[in-house]
Parts: structure tokens; sequence; C-alpha cells
């Protein structure tokens, strides 16, 4: 897997990570998200729109990226447990792009969608932060 | 009925892309549809994951994938002579927790599930035998 990454800044600053090939391991993306929050980032943007497949291990990457921004923002933690009680809930720190029919399948299957906003476009997921 | 089957006698997780090909092509020149073979390769590659990764502990070992089309039923019977592992014994997690309640593991199974009529295991003399069915699934004609 190829992973690109650059950031955005704006009123908030995002840092999009463009994946390229079959995300179906927690590496190489577990270390790429780990060096970007290192480097302050807490709004990441996952470009899927080059990526065909995923396995249930790439989930467990997508899973931890998650974990790991919610971790730097207690107030998400409550707003989780009260909003996916009524379906309500969408981080507001990771969100996807594009994901293929049949990453799609995988994310649906697993319930990700339920927790993770999708966009059509990279800028739109970047504008949605503000 | 009409078969293919794909057997790596010294299978490794780099062959995983390997069986998803065989598959997916497999499913769609028996009539199935991209949708079966979409939910199928899904399924089947945790399988073959687990087996590779948990069942010869990333060792190289013997993979057989067999696909069946038979009176508008599309089957994949994947086998290993790994130790006996049924996952069909495993309990379902809850999709409906918050992501930070759920355990990370059991998600594999979970898909194996949800992406199929039936799952179905079977212990022989020789190994490991797991069946996945998808029933009214072959659209095409020919397909039978």
């Amino acid at each position: 897997m190829e992973i690109t990454s650059w950031r955005e800044t704006g009123q908030t600053p995002v840092t999009i990570l463009q994946l390229k090939g079959d995300l179906v391991a927690e590496d190489p993306l577990g270390t790429r998200v780990n060096a970007a929050f290192a480097d302050g980032a807490r709004h990441i943007v996952l470009d899927l729109s080059d990526v065909p497949y995923i396995s249930s291990a790439g989930l467990r990457a997508i899973h931890s990226a998650y974990m790991l921004l919610r971790s730097a923002d207690p107030a998400d933690a409550a707003a989780a447990t009260q909003g996916i009680a009524t379906g309500a809930y969408k981080s507001p720190h990771l969100k996807l792009v594009r994901p293929s029919k049949n990453a799609m399948r995988a994310l649906s299957t697993t319930g990700y969608d339920m927790f993770l906003e999708i966009h059509d476009t990279i800028s739109n997921a970047v504008r949605s932060f503000s | 009925m009409k078969s293919l089957t794909l057997r790596h006698t010294t299978a490794e997780v780099r062959d995983l892309n390997d069986f998803r090909d065989f598959l997916e092509k497999a499913i769609l020149s028996l009539g199935g549809s991209d949708d079966d073979a979409g939910d199928m390769v899904l399924a089947v590659n945790e399988a073959v994951t687990n087996s590779l990764l948990h069942g010869y502990g990333g060792r190289p070992g013997p993979i057989g994938l067999c696909v069946e089309a038979d009176d508008g039923e599309l089957r994949v019977i994947l086998y290993d002579v790994a130790a006996p592992f049924d996952p069909t014994q495993a309990p379902p997690p809850d999709i409906n927790l918050p992501l930070e309640d759920r355990p990370l593991g059991g998600l594999g199974i979970h898909m194996m599930r949800q992406l199929t009529d039936a799952l179905i295991y079977h212990r022989s003399t020789e190994g490991n035998e797991l069946t996945f069915v998808k029933r009214a699934a072959l659209v095409q004609p020919g397909g039978d």
C-alpha cells in the first residue's frame, strides 16, 4: 500500500492521507496516522478512492486511527456514547472519502459507516471540519 | 453441478490476492453476480487469512478453495489441514457498541456470517472444511 499525505491549513488544519492499494493490514496506515498525530494532526481525512479492498485488519487500522484521535478530545467520548444510541453520532476527527463498492461493503457490514462520515471529495471532507 | 478449484500446497499471506482474484473470476464465470462475488470474496478472504495466520502460524501450508454452482446455490468450500477451528461457534460481536467498546478481534467472523446465507463447518479426517453458501445467487443463464 502506498500512502501520500499532506496538510491543508485553514480554520481547522486537516491532514489528508491518500491511500493506494488494498487495505489489508494495520500497517502502514497505523504508522502514518501515529506519525501525523505526533506531529499535531487532530483532524484526518482518509481518501479511499484508490483502495479496491478492505479486510478486517484494514478496518482495525481505521478503528485505531479513530480511537487515537478521540483520545485527544475527551468531550468526544461523551458525545459518542450519547449519539450512538440515537444514531446521531459521527466522528468529528476522522472522515472518509469515496470508498469503493467493495470497501463500502466492508464498512457497512461491520457498522463503521454508522460512526464515520463519508464524503464524495476530499475538499468536501475538509470543508466539513469547519 | 459446476465447480472450479484452486489449491496451493504452500500458501502464504502474500497469496491472498491470488485467492481473491480466483474467487471473483470463478464466481462470475459460474453465473454469480458482482454483488455475490464481492460478498464471497470479502467473507472467504477473512477465513483464508485466519487459516494462514492462526491455523498455520504464518508458516506456509496447504489451502484449497472450491467454488460450486448448483441449483441456483453458490458455495465456496475452504480446506486447510490446520488444527480444528470452528468459526461458527464464535460469539457474534455487538456492532451497535461504540467503537471504543468493541473488541478488535471478531470482525472477520462477523463479516463471514453477515455476507453469506449459511456458514457450515465440518472437521474431516484431513482437516477443516468451511462452506460459505449464497442461496438464489445465480442470476446468469448457464450458471446452474
